[in-house]
């Protein structure tokens, strides 16, 4: 969790990938989960593909309804992400670092060409 | 280690109730007094899902002292809303280890006092802190999961809404729950969205409930109508679905149900009555597949051709399920255990299915902790 918050607050979104076996692990996270070997901060590809998403109609006071989320696979990074715009299944999307539900996190939107 | 039996059982009514969890404590406590004495019982284990909604945790303590058990062993037991069948699992292993010849297992939630916006966000703590950051409600992923399996296997949402419309009807016959109103297809479709594709009546309700279980040895057992307890299994997935390489797949939920197979020496085919987590229609489809009712991608299919209904190839939540009988989140694992304990012992009335085995599929989380039992008379 640090080193994701630590990576967003410098602009960049980090994922981890472990030097032993390869294993990609997002969040990024001290010991690979898959050996236990020590697992190397890299940035996620900046550009995803969407494999599912909705528009979330209640929730919790703090998202502004409606809104719509997603998961996407960046490289071998599958992440899940609060989308400005909607999407479908196949969209590129790519992340970047903005305000979400009151916090500096990341977010997708549309990839642009 | 040595067989164990389910002995009694009781529920209180579920819905929006104006007790407290106290109340519905007793009120379930004296159905269960119909079938076990309560001062025979050597331990207790309560499941909650969250403090939030009452701001009391030692739920264990609590119930004890209101069912007259203190001094003895009792304490709470949490996996979201798997909980209720974990504190079942619990009394099963202390009866079975001998540490214990009678158990009692407890679910309680109270859930209505607080708002739905509160309700989301106790529930949203159940998935990884990268969802809840995003917004990723537990019913968006639920969602998230509904839209890549229409994706991938062709199924519609008039398929999920066919799971609720079964659910409905099942329980119009069970007075103690949470809706007794049948819903038809259409109605499912138009109601409101909660995150798309999932609709309002995709969806169980918060409720507001308690439900309770015995757990004895053999020798205990003696004199007491007597379910025996063929399996209790457990298995896990990641916090955030989006950790998983098949989206679709619930893996804790196959994994714990192939563990239970093996405990319990039975195939799939031989289940006759499955109370399953429909917490969302999604879900139950999912569970055909991952109990092996039905091939991995075709869940959708045993719906459309009605299968799951009380006189179809297995009965699927006689109760109502999730969706109607209503889910109090950690008492509803305990209420899938209250239905099996009436239907083998021919007290279900009107939805009875005269089952010899039966399945119970508790799941937390996004299917994260997943909890399988199955009995047989």
């Amino acid at each position: 969790m640090k080193a994701l918050l630590a990576g967003i607050s410098q602009g960049r979104l980090l994922g981890g990938v472990c030097k032993r076996c390869g294993h990609h692990v997002f969040p990024p996270r001290e010991m690979c989960p898959k050996c236990f070997g020590e697992v190397e901060l890299v940035e996620v590809p900046k550009v995803g593909e969407v494999i599912t998403y909705s528009e979330v109609h209640v929730s919790t006071g703090r998202f502004p309804t409606p809104y719509f989320v997603a998961i996407a696979k960046f490289g071998r990074f599958q992440i899940p992400g609060y989308v400005v715009e909607p999407v479908e299944i196949g969209d590129k999307v790519e992340w970047f670092i903005t305000n979400v539900g009151g916090r500096t996190w990341y977010a997708f939107r549309k990839a642009r060409p | 280690m040595r067989d164990v039996y389910l002995i009694g059982a009781g529920m209180s009514k579920i819905g929006k109730r104006e007790e407290t969890s106290r109340e519905l404590v007793i009120e379930a406590a004296k159905e269960l007094m119909n079938y076990v004495d309560l001062k025979s019982v050597d331990a207790v284990y309560v499941g909650v899902q969250s403090e939030t909604y009452e701001h009391q945790i030692m739920y264990g303590t609590m119930v004890a002292e209101i069912l007259g058990l203190t001094p003895k062993e009792a304490y709470r037991v949490e996996a979201c809303a798997a909980a209720g069948a974990l504190a079942f699992r619990n009394a099963v292993l202390a009866v079975k280890s001998g540490e214990a010849e009678v158990a009692l297992a407890v679910g309680v939630e109270k859930m209505s006092a607080v708002g739905t916006e509160n309700v989301t966000d106790a529930l949203m703590a159940a998935s990884d802190f990268i969802d809840q950051y995003s917004g990723i409600t537990i019913p968006a992923h639920y969602a998230l999961v509904a839209r890549r399996y229409m994706y991938q296997y062709g199924a519609t949402e008039e398929d999920f809404c066919l799971v609720a419309v079964k659910n409905h009807k099942h329980a119009l016959d069970n007075p103690k729950a949470h809706f007794q109103r049948a819903i038809t297809v259409e109605e499912c479709l138009r109601s409101k969205p909660v995150a798309t594709p999932i609709k309002l009546l995709d969806s169980a309700p918060i409720s507001d409930g308690v439900a309770v279980a015995v757990v004895a040895s053999r020798e205990a057992a003696k004199g007491h109508d007597k379910i025996r307890i063929l399996a209790s299994a457990v298995a896990t997935d990641t916090l955030s679905v989006s950790q998983r390489e098949d989206l679709t797949w619930p893996t804790a939920i196959w994994e714990a149900a192939q563990k239970a197979y093996r405990q319990a020496k039975i195939e799939p085919s031989q289940i006759k009555l499955a109370e399953v987590h429909d917490a969302f229609t999604i879900n139950e489809v999912l569970i055909y597949e991952a109990l092996g009712f039905a091939k991995r991608g075709e869940g959708y299919k045993l719906i459309r051709e009605g299968q799951t209904y009380i006189g179809g190839k297995v009965a699927v939540n006689t109760s109502g399920g999730l969706k109607a009988r209503g889910h109090p989140i950690g008492a509803t694992g305990l209420a899938q255990i209250y239905e099996i304990f009436l239907q083998l012992t021919n007290r279900a009335g009107k939805r009875n299915v005269n089952a010899d085995i039966a399945i119970a599929v508790n799941e937390g989380g996004v299917n994260s902790t997943a909890v399988v039992h199955i009995f047989s008379l």
